[in-house]
């Protein structure tokens, strides 16, 4: 037996063994197999051999390979438990919903995620949490693809060492607890934006139980300067809440409000509300963006004003100043502050702006808002209030109220004097990565060197977790009992989907760790929360309400505020000429934002909204600054600013500010992961802490070389060139233009609609229902949130930047940018989301010469994978070039954690197979079981959602039933600004398209 | 040797093979290439051939094991060189069956010095252009769901699918092709048997010659035989391309969605084909001493050929752009402009260079009738018609309808190996055919010599008297056999 131990054998049966045992069988392993086979040969040759005697034999045989196979093969020991008692509600094979929240910064979203066998697979929006009313966000949606990240810190690291829980644990108590003992002398508490009133309260508690440790907050996505210039005019921990809801005058000052700032979700939707054009009486809110930045929110605006960074104030001086004036604006407390505000200098194209927004705000008295960015400084913010309190906003577009609990934290220029002075000892950071993203004139990461201690938690070993000496991961939102409030008070439940795969705390846990020194579970700190909260009972039944609806109903505590605007002339700079040479803004990125998602292959490969770059940020300049500086796209520049200097790529974007430098922020990480690994460049360094979102005096030169950036599309326009006319794609009117000719669409036909026939009688359509799609362009801001729907919904690869760069790139719905207008420098553009069109007369159906792709009787263009051999015939005849290649086997060796997203209901797709849009028909097949045993042929309207639809913040994308006259989608469909491309090929698709309407102010025009 | 003759008696025009070559001195010429004992020349040609060969199965199986990414296609560039390739290799396989089928039914007699090795060419083209459809799919182990075959999937493939015609088309034009160049080469197989010196060889052509002894039956069927299959290729040559062509009229893209397709297809393959030719068999008749039987006159005739084909492509394009602007197409007409001043600029005036301007030479007698020009200029036509199928397919679909999805084709090493590979399966099967078939078919040259003719008469100074008279014949003693 020894022997046999010693040198083992691979071996199936007992007749190879004693066939081939001359070498290394020993003899005892001989005999023992001889002697099986002669006993099992004598029982079987017997007639009415016993079943039991078979089983002995076959056990034996069974018995005899395990001893041979010891120590060579070891089978993966795999528990398998039966569903003896099965979990309530669990249908193995059925997805269950939960309704929890989602966070970003201040921004705070109900969702709901859907659990497959226990695995969360699909984050959708909340329909009743008032801050989503359905859609996830972009980031929301591609949270599933991070929580499943390969690379996500999976175990506690002492130094460099790997540790146990129990090792990390019992560091993390030894090291603090003396901390603890003497009142918090010496503790640093980091945190990023707290949102959570568990945790707020957590905080407060720290700052009672440990008066001496310090609470410092490093998050980009920290408004601090709204928060500042709110509590200029209304106090202490004032906020100001603007709703678009019955909006008609909306100005953005430097912020994408609509897609990547803030609440965008809930301002997307109401602002999409109020454009419908196709109702009785439209009155169309008009939006108005005036800023550098050429984003989402300008691509949406009726007028822009392109102006620098530091010109945004002068120009809101200029307006606050015109309204002051205005007879019949009651300037209020106010009254004193022309003075404050000085002369603005303004060219003519500025003044004339100004004056016509104001006297649009005015005459929307109760109906205009002013929103700004958070780049924007404090006296901005401010100044920006005082005009929405002039045209009456306060009450109507804006809420005040105080944020009672919020904690404020100091800043990262005091951390780094307490790390640099010594008085700093013990850091705990929680989900922060102040290493990285503090102001780069700081110079963090080296004070942080000299802490006696740092713990860090979150979710990957990032900068900061590399420079700490206990690094533990920190829980996701998908593995962590929670809690969250929006900045407006709605509070909601955060409820895992899982236990933490890999034994990790959640931020609330670690706090209480820290607070008491004790182990203590995530949902019995949430619990005790809410108890407190209602009064030391906590209904069980409103619990379960609450974590079913995914909404606490008591509101948040809070006051109400009156803004005053007394003493803000005080707060208000002298007004200053504008500044000579480079303004640098530094922007969060609309996909990594400020680096948190750098290893999210979904949101890398994202393009962006505008500028279609995927996985490289790039310096970002106007066509006219790029001719100054004698760049070309791709050439590398040198950025100096602050105490840093960067070389990155320069991109021609056009609609940026002149002598301006965007640069997004979030990308040039190392060591974080694969996917954020060689991903653009660290603009960082040059940022500042008095001024962290613009540089300005920055200098800008040429660099050595150039960098191959990667684009999903290169800079389109609808005009192909050689002077041909504008394609007639996006269709688009002014709402006068469209009041009198609602049929302008058809005007655009390349053929009379009259002269296209066909010479082929058309196969019926036999189905019930007919599927049928309509895009809404005068509600699409082109967020991307539905190509990230779409990822997640259908298995969507990401195929990495070489391959983006080759044009492969797998998105099932793209957004096609393209822009408008002859200035390259004052564009509009216009953006359209294309997915299949689900052609009636498909051309890729005709060519197939397997018959892989054909037509369903409801109208669907359905791909067989099996069938599909992969001639790429079809994506060569499809005019609208939706249908994707699987160039390389893609779902290859696909880490076993990352295979956990996958929705089972949809093939993942092996190489050499195109793949297109389904109009998500497991969904379609979902629904239609469903409906069959509720004995229905008829899937009701409304019932089946596409994920793109379903997470669309504007609503502008509606699907449904075409024989249905009542559905929604047919009504659309009568809409005057329906249109189809390409109607011309007479290809028929089922996906419409619904003009974009602008609202031009006729003073501007 | 005997005297030039300046025009064959018998027919009263210049004679086809020259040096009034006797029939015995003809098949020693033929035979000559086959039965030489040093063939180091050729190992060397066919040892570059075969490693071209082996890059191309290099190439194949590293495309068959990664995916078809290696090449350089994208969305929206779907087909890229392999298409390219495959049209190329076929419209280059249409001069053997045309001069060998369609010459024949027209009584081109001067084809026969040509046909052989035209033939073979096809051929050979042709099995380089079903390397490329094969390859090109995504899941090669699956192409044969392209073919009508009987499954428990009870599927069809789609039969209106243009790439289900050309797998029929292509694959009848290669059967017939290979039938009709075998059934030509009975006779002269029968002859190397005859010739035989070593038991293999006696062997080889024993069995392929088909026991041929040249009895008057034997000759009846034979010519019968091939008379039908003459008949049986004249279409296909015209249809193969038509269908071809189909692959890019039928779809509905700017530049690909075109009626003149057929013909200029057809027209162009014509052309490529000749081209193909002269490149082969102007080295080919200097290497093996056969410039008596493919005489320049040969050379000239063919060059004819090129620069009417090489017009009739000229007019073709012409007339896509006519047809684009006239149609007021606005997809249509940019499709075009593109192609002239786009991002492929260079590849169309690559292509209207060698397609188009440098033919128009041929019109000068001295260049028709310079052997070393005609090669130079076929090699531009190969050049060019390679670009054509380049331009036709890779413009067109790198900017059609919506700008959005534009791109641009950029090959890879892949691509280029591939396509480099496919030349060395064609050479070395041309090494292969140089050495064990007759380059030029015997029976048929011999048949259309004077003495072949029941006519002709020596002694009365070539002809049967009565029978021309008037006739002049500058050299009346001609050496018989």
């Amino acid at each position: 037996m020894s022997d046999t131990m010693k040198h083992p054998r691979h071996w199936r049966s007992l007749d190879e063994l004693s066939t081939a045992s001359l070498d290394a069988a020993t003899a005892a392993g001989s005999e023992m197999a001889a002697a099986q086979t002669l006993d099992g040969a004598a029982e079987l040759t017997v007639d009415g051999v016993s079943r039991r005697q078979f089983i002995a034999l076959m056990g034996a045989s069974t018995a005899l390979a395990g001893v041979g196979l010891e120590g060579c093969v070891r089978k993966p020991v795999e528990h398998i438990l039966p569903f003896a008692h099965r979990p309530e509600n669990m249908v193995p094979g059925r997805p269950i919903y939960y309704a929890s929240t989602w966070q970003l910064g201040t921004s705070v979203a109900g969702v709901v995620v859907e659990s497959q066998d226990g695995r969360p697979t699909k984050v959708e929006g909340n329909p009743e949490h008032p801050a989503s009313r359905g859609p996830a966000s972009t980031f929301a949606q591609a949270s599933v693809f991070g929580f499943y990240d390969p690379e996500r810190s999976r175990t506690p690291m002492r130094g460099d060492a790997p540790a146990t829980w129990d090792q990390a644990w019992a560091t993390f108590d030894e090291a603090l607890a003396p901390v603890r003992a003497a009142g918090g002398e010496g503790l640093a508490l980091v945190v990023d934006t707290v949102m959570s009133p568990t945790h707020r309260a957590q905080l407060a508690e720290l700052s009672r139980t440990m008066p001496k440790a310090r609470i410092f907050v490093s998050d980009r996505l920290w408004p601090a300067e709204a928060f500042a210039g709110a509590a200029m005019v209304g106090g202490p921990k004032a906020l100001a809440v603007p709703s678009l809801a019955g909006a008609k005058v909306i100005v953005a000052l430097d912020g994408d409000v609509l897609v990547s700032e803030g609440d965008a979700l809930r301002h997307a939707r109401d602002f999409a509300a109020g454009r419908a054009v196709d109702v009785p009486k439209p009155d169309m809110n008009r939006l108005y963006a005036i800023g550098p930045v050429f984003d989402a929110t300008a691509a949406m605006a009726d007028h822009r004003l392109r102006v620098r960074a530091s010109e945004v104030g002068t120009v809101l001086r200029a307006l606050v100043a015109t309204l002051l004036d205005t007879p019949g604006v009651d300037a209020g407390s106010a009254g004193g502050l022309k003075a404050a505000l000085g002369t603005p200098a303004l060219d003519d194209k500025q003044a004339a702006f100004v004056k016509a927004l104001a006297r649009d705000m005015v005459a929307r008295k109760g109906q205009a808002v002013v929103l700004t960015g958070h780049r924007q400084p404090a006296w901005v913010h401010a100044l920006a209030h005082l005009a929405n309190t002039l045209v009456g906003a306060d009450g109507k577009t804006v809420t005040w109220r105080r944020d009672a609990d919020r904690v404020e934290g100091q800043t990262l220029a005091e951390l780094k004097a307490g790390l640099d002075d010594g008085s700093i000892k013990s850091v705990v950071v929680i989900g922060a990565n102040p290493a990285y993203d503090a102001p780069g004139e700081l110079k963090l990461a080296a004070s942080l060197a000299k802490a006696g201690f740092i713990a860090h938690a979150g979710l990957y070993r990032d900068e900061t977790g590399a420079l700490a000496h206990l690094h533990m991961p920190l829980s996701h939102y998908l593995e962590a009992w929670g809690d969250l409030s929006t900045l407006a008070g709605e509070q909601s439940v955060v409820q895992p989907l899982i236990a933490p795969l890999y034994g990790s705390p959640s931020p609330i846990e670690l706090t209480a760790r820290l607070l008491t020194g004790q182990p203590a579970k995530g949902l019995d700190l949430v619990r005790a929360t809410w108890t407190r909260a209602s009064g030391g009972g906590l209904d069980e039944r409103a619990w379960r309400r609450w974590l079913h609806s995914g909404l606490i109903d008591a509101p948040a505590p809070g006051g109400s505020v009156t803004p005053s605007y007394a003493q803000l002339g005080a707060n208000i700079p002298a007004p200053a000429a504008a500044p000579a040479g480079y303004e640098v803004v530094f922007t969060l990125d609309s996909r990594v934002l400020d680096g948190r998602f750098a290893n999210n292959g979904w949101l890398q490969e994202l393009p962006d909204t505008i500028t279609k770059l995927t996985w490289d940020n790039a310096a970002l300049v106007s066509a006219k600054t790029a001719g100054e500086l004698g760049v070309v796209p791709g050439q590398m520049v040198k950025v100096g600013a602050g105490s840093g200097s960067v070389e990155l790529p320069v991109w021609v974007a056009p609609g940026v500010a002149e002598r301006t430098v965007v640069l997004p922020l979030g990308f040039g990480r190392k060591n974080l992961g694969s996917v954020a690994e060689g991903a653009g460049f660290d603009v960082y360094p040059l940022t500042t802490h008095g001024s962290p979102w613009l540089a300005a005096g920055a200098s800008v030169a040429a660099g050595v070389g150039s960098y191959e950036l990667a684009t999903t599309q290169t800079h389109d326009r609808l005009e192909p060139g050689f002077d041909f006319p504008a394609r007639p794609l996006v269709r688009e009117a002014t709402i006068s233009h469209y009041e009198e000719e609602p049929r302008f669409v058809e005007a655009a036909e390349l053929m009379p609609p009259d002269d296209i026939r066909s010479p082929f009688q058309q196969p019926a359509l036999t189905g019930a229902q007919q599927w049928g799609m309509t895009i809404d362009l005068n509600a699409c801001t082109g967020c991307n949130a539905c190509t990230m729907a779409c990822n997640a919904e259908n298995n969507i690869v990401v195929v990495g930047k070489a391959r983006v760069l080759k044009g492969r790139e797998m998105h099932w719905i793209r957004i096609d940018r393209y822009y408008v207008g002859d200035d390259p420098d004052e564009p509009q553009a216009v953006v359209q989301p294309v997915n299949c069109q689900q052609c009636e007369t498909a051309p890729c159906e005709t060519v197939c010469p397997v018959a892989a792709t054909t037509h369903s009787p409801e109208g669907l263009n359905d791909m067989a994978y099996n069938r599909c051999v992969g001639t790429r015939y079809c994506s060569n005849n499809c005019p609208f070039k939706v249908r994707r290649f699987n160039f390389f086997n893609y779902n290859l060796d696909i880490d076993a954690v990352a295979q956990m997203q996958k929705n089972p209901d949809v093939t993942l797709r092996f190489r050499g197979v195109m793949e297109k849009c389904t109009y998500c028909t497991q969904r379609i097949s979902e629904a239609r079981i469903a409906a069959k045993v509720a004995g229905s042929d008829v899937i009701a309207d409304g019932v089946i959602q596409t994920a793109c639809q379903q997470t669309c913040p504007t609503n502008a994308i509606v699907f449904g039933d075409l024989r249905d006259p009542q559905s929604r989608v047919s009504q659309l469909k009568a809409s005057p600004r329906n249109y189809v491309l390409l109607r011309e090929l007479n290809v028929q698709p089922r996906t419409s398209y619904l003009a974009r309407i602008r609202n031009p102010n006729p003073e501007l025009v | 040797m005997a005297q030039r003759l300046e025009m064959d008696p018998v027919s009263g025009r210049a004679p086809l093979v020259l040096g009034a070559t006797s029939f015995d001195e003809l098949t020693k010429a033929v035979a000559a290439p086959m039965e030489r004992t040093d063939w180091r020349k050729w190992w060397v040609a066919f040892g570059v051939s075969v490693s071209l060969l082996g890059l191309l199965l290099v190439s194949v199986s590293w495309l068959v094991w990664e995916g078809i990414g290696i090449w350089g296609l994208n969305n929206p560039v779907g087909w890229g060189w392999a298409i390219v390739n495959f049209v190329f290799w076929v419209g280059i396989g249409h001069a053997g069956t045309l001069i060998s089928a369609i010459l024949f039914l027209f009584r081109q007699s001067w084809r026969t010095s040509i046909n052989r090795s035209a033939e073979a060419m096809t051929i050979f083209a042709v099995m380089c252009a079903l390397i490329f459809p094969g390859i090109h799919v995504g899941r090669i182990w699956m192409a044969y769901y392209l073919f009508p075959i009987p499954n428990q999937m009870s599927m069809w493939p789609n039969f209106r699918s243009p790439l289900l015609w050309d797998v029929f088309a292509v694959s009848t034009y290669f059967t017939v092709s290979l039938l009709f160049w075998f059934v030509g080469l009975i006779p002269d197989l029968a002859t190397m048997r005859d010739r035989a010196t070593t038991k293999a060889r006696k062997i080889g052509y024993g069995i392929f010659s088909l026991g041929w002894r040249g009895s008057h039956r034997h000759w009846q069927h034979y010519e019968i035989a091939y008379l039908i299959l003459a008949g049986l290729a004249t279409p296909l040559v015209l249809s193969v391309h038509t269908i071809v062509s189909f692959d890019f009229a039928v779809s509905q893209l700017p530049g690909w969605h075109t009626t003149i397709f057929p013909p200029y297809f057809v027209a162009g393959a014509i052309f490529s084909g000749f081209g193909m030719v002269l490149t082969l068999l102007i080295p080919a008749r200097v290497i093996f001493d056969l410039e008596h039987i493919i005489t320049v006159k040969h050379l000239e005739n063919m060059a004819k050929i090129i620069l009417l084909t090489g017009s009739l492509v000229g007019y073709s394009y012409a007339m896509e752009f006519f047809i684009a602007w006239y149609s007021g197409n606005p997809n249509e007409s940019f499709a075009f402009v593109n192609r002239m001043f786009g991002p492929y600029a260079w590849a169309y005036w690559i292509m209207v260079s060698c397609n188009v301007i440098t033919p128009q030479l041929i019109w000068f007698r001295r260049v028709r009738q310079s052997p070393l020009i005609l090669f130079i200029l076929s090699i531009f036509v190969n050049i060019g018609m390679w670009f054509e199928r380049f331009v036709i397919t890779v413009t067109s679909l790198a900017n059609d309808f919506l700008p959005s999805s534009w791109g641009y084709f950029r090959p890879t090493i892949w691509d280029l190996t591939t396509f480099l590979g496919s030349f060395g399966l064609f050479f070395t099967m041309f090494c292969l055919f140089v050495r064990f078939l007759p380059l030029v078919a015997l029976a048929e040259v011999k048949s259309v010599q004077p003495e072949a003719d029941p006519h002709y008469d020596p002694e009365a100074g070539g002809v049967a008297r009565g029978d021309l008279e008037g006739a002049t014949l500058a050299a009346p003693e001609v050496t018989h056999a």
